[in-house]
Order: structure tokens, then sequence, then C-alpha cells
């Protein structure tokens, strides 16, 4: 059996984990965002939330030359890398994605069918991007965090058990906790079905930011079309539920670089590479 | 044109008047300032002071709500200046508006001043402009994968990192991650949920020595009501032992510093620093433990 790239991608994720979490050290923050979705309020973050400082900066009314300028300088070279070999959160979802083996497979016996949805659905979280920042910028709040399960993981449960409320007392039905908790709640169920990674491929603004430079960027998988066998068992690996063969505009927008479909491929037409294929 | 000479008698006086009351006003004030200012940087703001009367004019009082005090000009001799410097410190980006209320108590005379002063994180647009044309080149090529254009985005968004860095855009992205209003992730406690148990009070009650207490709040912060709420409580249970000062993070920065303050609400009790709306068990255990140990 050969190595695939999920060993080394599992490694960095937790990693990336790590790094994430570097005040556990007693690092203090940096002036900085980092490139994937992480809650800058978690105790132990070093970095900024790329969207929690951006929703920021519009209610500021400040131009975010440095955080945008970042993040952009890195996509241009990585595309969505971060979402698929890095980010908690994405780690997160695969976390649910192998959970729902074990629900559909082996706890009921049956297997949960939801139709596909219609690939303009993915474009949800393009919108998600643009109203959350005219919001912003309108009420003066950060209305995205109230429903974040980045927030609410790392920032909304240590907050409350750090507090001595006690997770789970006190809550009413409009309690803020408790719509975090219910959000929560139905992107587990939602990522049961076989959607997958939810929360990567419908709502992460994060992701998007990186996916509208995905199509220029220089790490991008390739296909050679000469050895395809047409098996299409790369689209059945595919945690983002598209066509590797087949990527026009918006499918290559949602590629995170994972691997999968390298690893699942048997003939050997896939492969990621950072050589610029520019013109 | 022919004027009766009631009409002009009438000018004249008017004139007369006008003239007069012109040289009424007894000093010609000026305020320098910048109009716009970059966050973090301190503004000077200048106020001159002429001399236009006839006479000597023995004192003039300024006030103002820089310095929130009152400063006298010495005796000023006909056609002599003096002036008054301030400094104002820029923290939010914003309209300041900065009053100078100059007072000759001599001559009954009283006039306002006011400074307005942007604070930006920019000195212009233009930068804007300029920078964004590479990020918007390369959205409206998205399709050509032209290696001109990758160029020119990445020469574009390194030169946006390094226009952020000069414009102190890090020190504006760490106050935003390490000032948190815990409100505005959805992480608040409900301001009717708020009340203390007969345990508590109790405990309240039998305090034996004062307990000091800080809470830091700031404007759009939701939360801070609630913690606000709650500590009033405690001060009325414990009958005037526990007394608690509210301090705002963007007007008492240098306090905020010393204490660490990363999130509001924060209460500090002695070393004991509580970050966000703590449940009132553990407020008043903290509490007690101030109070005996010290």
């Amino acid at each position: 059996m050969k190595v695939g790239l999920v060993r080394f991608r599992r490694l960095l994720q937790l990693i990336g984990l790590f790094l994430a979490n570097l005040g556990i050290l007693g690092l203090s923050h940096i002036g900085f965002v980092y490139p994937y979705l992480y809650c800058y309020a978690c105790p132990f973050s070093i970095l900024g939330c790329p969207f929690g400082v951006l929703q920021n900066m519009m209610i500021v009314r400040a131009v975010p030359f440095l955080s945008v300028g970042g993040l952009f300088s890195i996509y241009l070279f990585s595309g969505r890398f971060f979402c698929g070999w890095i980010c908690p959160i994405g780690l997160l979802t695969e976390v649910f994605h192998k959970t729902e083996r074990f629900v559909n497979g082996k706890l009921f016996k049956i297997k949960v069918k939801i139709a596909s949805p219609p690939k303009p659905l993915t474009f949800v979280k393009y919108g998600v991007l643009v109203v959350s920042l005219i919001v912003a910028y309108m009420f003066k709040d950060t209305y995205f965090c109230k429903g974040c399960i980045a927030g609410f993981l790392v920032a909304g449960i240590p907050y409350r058990l750090r507090l001595h409320i006690g997770l789970f007392s006190g809550l009413t039905l409009t309690h803020p906790f408790t719509i975090h908790i219910i959000i929560f709640i139905v992107i587990f169920i939602l990522s049961l079905s076989y959607l997958g990674k939810f929360w990567c491929r419908f709502i992460c603004p994060v992701g998007a930011m990186a996916g509208i430079l995905n199509n220029v960027s220089l790490l991008r998988l390739e296909y050679d079309k000469s050895k395809c066998t047409g098996c299409m068992l790369c689209v059945q690996a595919c945690p983002m539920a598209i066509n590797p063969t087949e990527l026009d505009a918006y499918a290559e927008s949602d590629c995170i670089r994972c691997g999968s479909c390298v690893d699942a491929c048997p003939s050997g037409s896939l492969r990621l590479s950072f050589k610029p294929s520019l013109k | 044109m022919i004027m009766s000479f009631s009409s002009k008698l009438l000018l004249l006086v008017l004139g007369v008047n006008l003239l007069l009351s012109v040289s009424q006003v007894p000093v010609q004030v000026e305020l320098s300032y910048p109009e716009r200012v970059k966050i973090g940087d301190i503004a000077n703001i200048t106020v001159t002071v002429k001399n236009t009367w006839s006479s000597e004019i023995p004192s003039i009082i300024i006030c103002d709500n820089v310095t929130h005090t009152c400063r006298f000009i010495g005796s000023l001799q006909p056609g002599q200046e003096d002036f008054l410097t301030y400094q104002a410190k820029i923290l939010e980006p914003g309209m300041y508006t900065f009053y100078f209320s100059v007072d000759i108590p001599s001559l009954n005379y009283t006039s306002t001043y006011y400074a307005h002063i942007r604070g930006t994180m920019y000195n212009s647009l233009l930068p804007v402009v300029l920078f964004s044309g590479p990020l918007f080149l390369t959205i409206l090529f998205y399709k050509r994968r032209s290696r001109i254009f990758f160029a020119m985005a990445v020469i574009g968004m390194f030169l946006w990192v390094l226009y952020g860095v000069w414009s102190m855009e890090h020190s504006l992205i760490l106050r935003f991650s390490t000032e948190i209003c815990l409100s505005c992730l959805g992480l608040e406690a409900e301001e009717r949920a708020i009340k203390l148990s007969p345990e508590s009070e109790a405990k309240l009650k039998s305090l034996e020595s004062e307990v000091h207490i800080i809470l830091f709040t700031s404007e759009h912060c939701k939360a801070c009501p609630a913690a606000k709420h709650l500590l009033s409580l405690v001060s009325n249970a414990s009958e005037g032992m526990v007394k608690y000062v509210e301090l705002d993070i963007a007007t008492h920065k240098s306090e905020a510093e010393e204490y660490g303050v990363r999130f509001v609400p924060t209460i500090i009790v002695g070393n004991v620093k509580i970050e966000g709306v703590p449940s009132d068990k553990y407020l008043v255990d903290v509490i007690v433990k101030e109070a005996g140990g010290g």
C-alpha cells in the first residue's frame, strides 16, 4: 500500500492546531491574522481571526490593507491549500465526515441519503462574505461571530467553563450561547449526510476569500487526460464533491488541494503541482 | 441716487455702530490644528491670542476639553500676542471636536472656538485608489491566468502589506484581537437572569473588610451592563463594604494595559482577573477570599 498524502495531511493538520494555539506556551498576540478560520477570543490564540478583523475594520471604517494584502499574497501562491492541510475547522469537518460512516454504517445500518445540492449553492459562501461585511459596516456589530462554529468551539465553551457558569446552566432559548449550540448541531447533522464538509463548502467566508484566488494560484491540481481510465474514483473520494477531471471556474474555486483524489486515482493521472502553468 | 437726510443719518449711525462692534472684539483668536490625524498619533492644537483692544488686557482665561482645565495668559499689551499648545491623542477613528472658551473677566467677554480633527487610518485616500488597481485587474482577468497579471497581483498585494505596516495597521489588528467585546461574539449573560442567591447575600453581609473592585467596560459592549448590574447588586447586598469603579478601556488605556485586559467586561478583584460576566457564586467566593486575605 502506498503512503498517501492523507498521512502527511493529518500530521500537518495537527501541527496547524498546535500552531494556532501557541498561546499555551505563553506567547502573546501578534498583530496579524490567521490565514484560516480560527477565533481570536480563544484563550490560547496568538493571531487574529481574519474574518473577525475584517468585520471590525468595517466597523471602524478602515481599509484592511495589511490583512487583505497579507492574506491574498499567501492565497495567490497557495489557493485553498490551508483549508485542506492546516485549518483546525477543516480537521473538525473531516472528523464529522468520519462519524458519518460510523453513524450511517454501524449504528443504524441505514444510509441517510440527501440529494446532491445544486452547484450554484456553493456560491452561498461568497454571499456570506459580502453580506456579513456590509452588515458589520451598517450595524456596527460582528454578526457573523454570533453563529460561527469556530467561535463556539474554541471561545464559547472555554469562556463558559472558565467563568464557572457551567456549560449549560442559565440558558434560555434566546440566549446567544444557545444560538451557537443550535447552529453547531444543525451543521453537525448536515455534515452527517454525504454533504460532508458542509461548513467549508457552503458557509466559510475565509474559504471564499481563498477561493477567489484559487483559479490563479500557483499550487494546483493537474490532470493528465491521456492516463485517465475514467473510473470516477476521484469524484467519490472528493470531500468537496467536485469532479477533479472537469475543473471549470467554479469547481476550481472549491478545490481545497487536499489530495484525496490524488490518493484515490489508480492510474496516476492526477497530481498536486507547484509549477506555474501560466500563459 | 438721491438719499434723504434721515436715511444718510441712519446709515451713518449703522456704520459707526458696526465699526464700534468690530472694534469691541478685544482679542483675535486663531486655532491651528491638523484636520486629519492618524490613529495613535498626537494632534497638536495651538491657540494664538492677539490683543486687538486699544489698551492692555490684564488676564485671559482659556478653558478646554483636552486637559479639562482652565489656563491663564498673562497681561497682553495692545498688538501683542501669546499662544498655548495642547496635545490630544487620537485613539479611535472618527471626528473629534475640541473646544476652547476664551474668557476676559475684566471686559465681560466670552467666546468659544472649535477644532475639528478627523482620526483616520490613512492620511489620504490616494493610496487606496493606486493600490486597488492590481487587485481589480486580477479579478478582471480571472480566467486568463496570465503571467503578467499574476506578477502584478503579487506586487500589488505586497505593496498593500507594506502600506498596511507603514500605516500601523498591525497595531489596530492587535487591538481587535486583544480587546474583545464578548457580546460581539454572542457570549453575553442576560441582565434579567442575574440575581444573587440567598447564600451569596449572607456571605456578603458577613464581610469584615472593604473590597475594591475595578470593572473595565467599553462603549459598544452589550454584556457590560449585565456585569455592572451584578456588581451593583453585590455592592448593595454587602452594605457598602464592596466598592467598585467602572473604567472605559478607550479612555483609561494605561490602566487597561497595566491589568492586561483582553476582554470586555473584565472584573478585577485584588489579584484575580475575571473576564466576562461570572456566576454570582464564583464572584462572591472571590470577594470573600479577597476580604479574608487582606
